[in-house]
């Protein structure tokens, strides 16, 4: 990126229930929570059968998310199981994780209902590139063909790191305009539970405030090395 | 006691045999008659919430089936015995179930096999033919030990058969009856966790806690002697990562060969007055000592009737290594938030006034000050308080309905009357079976401790809390609201640096703050 978004006016996203705002989910809601968003959020896109596309789709979402990242996908998804093995995927077989904090299905509706038809041409990349040698890298190299598709993955990659959203015609405007307008560096905290689960603070060997899910007595040895935190 | 190798086949060969044969000659073939009690988790049970594809396999057949738990398979789930390792798999049948849902269901079952095993007479007879008051396998002392029995006076040693003296009030009372449970009262017996407060039932009385362990964790501190500060202090201990055995299956096929590794349980009690009472809860018959208040006078020595209220098991095990937390409760004990909401309530609970507004009585209030006992009070409440407490976080509809089912099959005995609130599980199965990168063959059982940055591993559910043992903590606000492994994550113990500047100091205490009473 040629500059970086900067803080500016921000808000936290409304409409949430409660325990969500508050970053945790009840049993109740996680689990119905998932149902319901499981069945809301099939794409539509890329050529599957249709009960198997909201699996598959958040499959690939966190694969084109691994890539973007350079986070490990089990970190990202935690329970995500490539099978048969990471370099030769079959989305029918393998599983998109089972965590009950579930950020990416969150991180995912949030995308879908704003970017749906891009967010569709990423994840079909995605889906093409399964058999390449060096998967990320032909990932990041395909969606920069076009401003849609790449500014669209940045977002993705803050939204993971930042647990905010930045819209990718405001990053398009910072890179490109010599004098974007100050709107162009706003950004939305997605949720409270985002910001529990923003890398950037991992990616730093650290935690973010106030949300610690370290052992006691963590401060008093140096931190774990970088690749425990995010697995690659 | 000897391990009935043809008896577990038996049992093994007819779990198995559920998935072929159908069910009412599976139910002709079991022989529920008293057995000579067996060490528990000999055999492992290997029974899961999906039919295995053959016996003993944990594999699910395909497709997957649900184990069903009705009148057909009772026999055999309540002589099933104690699992020694979760099995459980991300199918079913339902399609509109999440693996997330999935797994939950797996191990929702696991923990009543649990609860069935522990609370199974510990004469060896089925627990369909306990009364109110029969000994429980956990209340017999060949299974498990009471902390305070393992973390004795001035750090002395034990051994598991040691017949450990009562205090001085309940020597006579003890002597005439030395099967009688002793309770010894500490702050943590009448104290919620972090100090959060003191828990007064409908009667005025304190609810009691108590912590007991199996024989696998009493080995592991008795080796590392664990059960004395000092001996955590040393510089021997200074290098030691806290690391108890973990439970496994015996190697798929075959029938032998498990353990269930390190158990700790958590009870919760009430005393019981009235025979009506006596009829709807299990029982002890106990003798409570109360704290000590002054060093010159022994405190009094009461003798009670206590009611089982909670009931926790932590259960580490070779694939979820951040432990399986289970928790059970009396149905009686309080009502949910959406029960009060839309008042249907019951005729009385255990820690609730259905006739109390919330004016008089505001929920989920910590009584007033002081919380000990007092002695020339017994167990009575100092104050006229009675906690009035909500369950804030309900059971999931998955959890009750499971519930019924097992509540159908213990119809006519007390633990009809408990019910599994969830259980919560390392959702991150790669975190949670992980090794230490330095593995080395002479460590046993060679986990690892160091599990950073979050050891945690993704509990699932985030949340959970017994309305008897985390009353004050209930709720869903990170960090704060109750979660087992959140919490017992930073468990410590009072290990020392080593003299070399080098080494990484770590005093975790694999997710158990027991240690902490080493004495």
């Amino acid at each position: 990126m040629s500059r970086l978004p900067h803080p500016g006016p921000n808000s936290i996203a409304r409409g949430q229930k409660e325990d969500e705002m508050a970053g945790g989910f009840t049993r109740r809601t996680v689990l119905a929570g998932a149902a319901a968003a499981t069945a809301a959020i099939s794409v539509g896109a890329v050529d599957s059968p249709a009960n198997a596309q909201p699996r598959q789709d958040m499959i690939l979402f966190v694969l084109l998310s691994g890539a973007l990242t350079g986070i490990a996908e089990a970190k990202l998804a935690p329970g995500f199981r490539p099978l048969p093995s990471l370099t030769d995927i079959d989305l029918e077989k393998s599983e998109p994780g089972s965590d009950p904090v579930d950020v990416k299905q969150q991180y995912f509706n949030w995308v879908n209902k704003r970017r749906q038809a891009t967010l569709r041409r990423l994840l079909q990349i995605t889906k093409d590139s399964l058999k390449s040698p060096d998967r990320p890298q032909a990932i990041i190299d395909k969606v920069q063909a076009t401003p849609d598709t790449k500014y669209l993955a940045r977002s993705i990659a803050l939204m993971w790191y930042l647990g905010a959203w930045y819209d990718p015609d405001n990053l398009r405007a910072l890179a490109e305009q010599p004098n974007p307008p100050a709107k162009a560096s706003s950004f939305e905290v997605i949720s409270p539970k985002a910001y529990t689960q923003g890398w950037a603070l991992r990616v730093a060997q650290a935690h973010p405030m106030g949300f610690s899910e370290m052992q006691f007595g963590y401060w008093s040895r140096p931190p774990s090395p970088r690749t425990d935190f995010i697995g690659n | 006691m000897r391990y009935n190798r043809s008896a577990a086949v038996a049992v093994l060969g007819l779990v198995g045999a559920l998935s072929s044969f159908p069910s009412s000659q599976a139910q002709a073939q079991v022989t529920p008659s008293a057995q000579a009690p067996k060490p528990l988790g000999q055999p492992c049970n290997l029974m899961s919430d999906l039919v295995p594809a053959n016996p003993p396999s944990p594999k699910p057949a395909v497709p997957p089936r649900l184990t069903p738990v009705d009148a057909t398979t009772k026999n055999s789930i309540l002589n099933s015995g104690l699992p020694c390792q979760e099995i459980v798999s991300t199918e079913g049948p339902d399609k509109t179930k999440t693996r997330l849902e999935n797994l939950q269901r797996g191990f929702d079952f696991y923990s009543w096999l649990t609860f069935i095993a522990f609370n199974s007479p510990a004469d060896g007879r089925p627990i369909d033919q306990s009364m109110p008051n029969t000994k429980t396998k956990w209340e017999d002392k060949a299974n498990f030990k009471q902390l305070l029995d393992v973390m004795l006076p001035g750090g002395a040693a034990s051994e598991w058969t040691d017949k450990i003296p009562p205090p001085s009030a309940c020597k006579s009372q003890f002597e005439a009856n030395p099967d009688i449970m002793v309770i010894d009262m500490i702050e943590e017996t009448f104290n919620q966790p972090f100090k959060t407060g003191a828990l007064i039932d409908q009667q005025g009385n304190f609810a009691l806690f108590d912590i007991l362990m199996n024989r696998q964790m009493f080995d592991y501190i008795k080796k590392h002697k664990l059960y004395s500060k000092n001996e955590q202090l040393s510089a021997a201990n200074s290098n030691l990562k806290i690391d108890f055995p973990a439970g496994v299956n015996p190697p798929d096929g075959q029938v032998e060969g498990g353990d269930p590794g390190g158990i700790i349980i958590k009870v919760s009690w009430k005393v019981l007055d009235s025979d009506q009472e006596k009829r709807k809860f299990h029982t002890v018959d106990a003798l409570v000592s109360l704290p000590r208040h002054d060093a010159t006078t022994d405190p009094p020595c009461l003798r009670k009737t206590l009611g089982l209220i909670g009931f926790h098991v932590m259960h580490k095990t070779k694939s979820r290594l951040p432990w399986i937390w289970t928790s059970f409760e009396h149905v009686d004990n309080v009502p949910e938030q959406q029960e009060v909401n839309t008042r249907k309530l019951k005729s009385s609970y255990s820690f609730y006034n259905p006739r109390c507004n919330t004016t008089t009585c505001p929920v989920n209030q910590t009584p007033p000050r002081p919380w000990d006992p007092q002695p020339s009070l017994g167990l009575k409440f100092h104050s006229p308080f009675k906690s009035q407490i909500v369950r804030t976080v309900p059971l999931t509809d998955d959890t009750k309905k499971m519930n019924k089912q097992f509540q159908s099959i213990l119809k006519g005995t007390v633990w009809e009357n408990y019910m599994l609130l969830s259980t919560q599980w390392p959702s991150d199965f790669n975190c949670a079976r992980k090794v230490a990168p330095d593995a080395k063959p002479e460590l046993d059982p060679n986990t690892d401790v160091e599990k950073e940055p979050d050891m945690n591993c993704a509990p699932a559910p985030t949340f959970l809390a017994n309305s008897t043992l985390e009353t004050y903590s209930q709720g869903s606000v990170p960090l704060a609201s109750s979660s087992c492994m959140a919490c017992h994550g930073n468990a410590t113990s009072y290990q020392l640096p080593s003299a070399n500047p080098n080494a990484k100091f770590f005093n975790q205490s694999d997710f158990t703050f027991i240690l902490e009473k080493a004495r």
